[in-house]
């Protein structure tokens, strides 16, 4: 009998000199999968003008309704976008949007991208509402062809993540 | 204590107070001493077995609060305080009230025994061992009332299991005691430590031997299977795992805890950490020497006493220094095997606990108290006891024909009474077995 009782304290006193598995959060951050849902950004092309067109589409697809799009004229002087149109309000309710990337698969523009950025917490319920600036890729930032999510699709399913202790 | 505050008060300040009053002063300074240190110790205690448990299980543990989170058990405290108390209202108010005093008042006294130093202990009473045991077990009544008082099905429980528990595995424990004590012949704390000086052979059995304070009571076969033993049955008295049924939390929720939330379960959590140090500190003073390791001895030879007068207190310093350092780190040592079997092993069912303590602890003490016997006769006794036949050896034979006779007797009876408690589980397995399917094949 205290044979096998050592055996097992032998065992937990060899896993308490392993390397412990936590990842302490704030100071490291676990890498997420390329296809990983996080918060949505509002691309540019190259040339910087806005992808997004005002057309809603998005607003449609969403299943949580949580997209409000206010579509405008372009000032042909200086557009805002290719087109016609453009956004002048671009919101996404954080509290209502479930991450099912719906919006994505929706615009035809490949303006609205759910990008790795998780950590979305706010005090009260009136920041859940991101609006277009804070949406919004900054100009040099962001542009380039082929749009990401194309990149994405032909891409083979994401590797396990990195955890990088 | 008495002696310093004496000479300070009526020697060296001439105050000329009566005696009582000193004594009263030292006894209040002791206890407020002893009263500062106790919950300090469960503090550290709570976040020693919360580090090293979850270094057992692959995680880090509190490491927010402060450096390395060792101020985690403030915060904690902090939490306990600011919490609602809440009393249910089909609860007894009053014994509601008094269940977490009756189990933490006991605790605290238990205090007034152990011995941190050389001279450093609250009273040497001469049954310290006894007054020990006999306080620890007033906590088992605070548990019944704060089972029945909370009008809780699984507080009820709890406290049955508790108490059940209590007194099933006080009488192993008392027995691996008394094994000791027959070889001490003493029930002073003090003296036992006393006994252990030596360098593996008790100076007590062999005088002789350098003193070196490691002639602990662990080094015998009686006092090895006594400590493992007595270990054992603290950890059962203790309600650690593998015996925590009384507050299984996947049973019966927290056991007779349930009903209780703020500070009245911070003292339950208080009652049970201080319980916890003072099993292994009684684990460490009664089988390792308690204070006694290399160097106190002579140290405290050195320093000021009534045999030394012309001895330095600066000896004495050190002397106390070391030794609560050997002391506390023996401590240390036993509740890490206690979050050591908690990281290890599953708790135990009700009926397992209850057929371990009296079938196998009970039985196996019991043939410790004959091996302890059988060392005390053939070490101790001579012709005026009725022994003839050891006067003429030499005191290193009859150290080790006592050694290897005892050795034989406890090996002889723990592999007799494993496999005879094996054969009893397996066969009331069956039993089980058959109950549940009605009857077992007997072609499978």
């Amino acid at each position: 009998m205290l044979g096998e009782l050592l055996k097992g304290l032998g065992t937990t006193l060899r896993y308490m000199f392993r390397q412990p598995v936590t990842v302490q959060y704030p100071e490291v951050k676990r890498p997420v999968r390329e296809r990983f849902r996080g918060r949505h950004e509002l691309k540019r092309f190259a040339d910087g003008k806005e992808r997004c067109i005002g057309c809603s589409l998005c607003a449609a697809a969403c299943p949580a309704d949580a997209i409000l799009v206010v579509p405008a004229e372009n000032d042909p002087a200086n557009p805002k976008s290719h087109g016609e149109r453009y956004a002048a309000t671009y919101e996404i309710n954080m509290l209502r949007c479930i991450f099912c990337g719906y919006c994505e698969d929706a615009c035809p523009t490949n303006a609205i991208v759910l990008e790795h950025q998780y950590e979305l917490s706010f005090y009260d319920r009136r920041s859940s509402i991101y609006t277009k600036e804070m949406l919004l890729v900054p100009e040099d930032q962001g542009h380039g062809d082929p749009p990401p999510i194309l990149q994405q699709l032909s891409r083979r399913p994401s590797p396990p993540a990195q955890i990088d202790l | 204590m008495y002696e310093l505050l004496d000479a300070l008060i009526n020697g060296r300040l001439g105050l000329g107070w009566p005696g009582w009053a000193v004594a009263l002063l030292g006894h209040v300074a002791v206890a407020t001493l002893l009263f500062l240190v106790a919950p300090v110790q469960m503090l550290f205690f709570t976040y020693y077995e919360r580090r090293a448990i979850a270094r057992m299980q692959d995680r880090i543990g509190p490491n927010r609060v402060g450096p390395e989170g060792i101020w985690q058990p403030i915060a904690d405290g902090v939490k306990m305080f600011t919490k609602e108390d809440i009393v249910p209202a089909a609860a007894d108010r009053y014994v509601h009230l008094l269940a977490p005093i009756v189990v933490v008042a006991p605790t605290m006294f238990m205090f007034a025994v152990v011995p941190w130093g050389p001279g450093m202990v609250p009273v040497d009473l001469n049954v310290g061992l006894l007054f020990f045991f006999a306080i620890s077990s007033i906590s088992a009544v605070g548990l019944m009332m704060a089972g029945w008082a909370s009008n809780n099905k699984f507080a009820l429980l709890g406290a049955m299991r508790a108490v059940a528990q209590m007194v099933s595995y006080e009488i192993p424990a008392v027995l691996s005691l008394i094994a000791i004590v027959m070889l001490t012949g003493t029930l002073s704390v003090v003296q036992i430590v006393a006994a252990q000086g030596g360098l593996v052979i008790s100076t007590a059995d062999l005088p002789g031997v350098p003193d070196v304070g490691l002639g602990w009571f662990i080094f015998t076969p009686v006092g090895l299977l006594a400590c493992l033993c007595f270990f054992i049955a603290a950890l059962a008295e203790g309600e650690r795992t593998p015996f925590d049924i009384p507050e299984a939390d996947s049973e019966i929720v927290a056991g007779y805890m349930t009903e209780y939330s703020g500070m009245k379960f911070g003292l339950f959590y208080l009652a049970q950490y201080v319980l916890n140090f003072l099993l292994c500190a009684i684990t460490a003073v009664v089988f390792c020497g308690g204070w006694q390791g290399p160097g106190v001895g002579w140290l405290a030879a050195q320093g000021l006493s009534p045999a030394n007068p012309d001895g330095s207190w600066v000896f004495n310093l050190f002397a106390g220094m070391l030794g609560v350092f050997y002391f506390l780190a023996k401590t240390y040592f036993f509740f890490f095997v206690m979050i050591w079997a908690r990281g290890a092993f599953p708790r135990l069912r009700v009926d397992q606990l209850m057929d371990f303590g009296w079938k196998f602890l009970i039985p196996l003490t019991l043939v410790n108290v004959v091996s302890a016997a059988v060392w005390v006769g053939i070490t101790r006794w001579g012709p005026e006891e009725g022994l003839d036949f050891t006067a003429q050896w030499s005191p290193l034979l009859r150290w080790g024909v006592a050694f290897a006779l005892t050795m034989a007797i406890n090996v002889v009876a723990y592999l007799t009474l494993a496999r005879l408690y094996a054969a009893a589980q397996a066969a009331r397995g069956r039993v089980d077995l058959e109950e549940l399917v009605g009857s077992v094949p007997t072609s499978a």
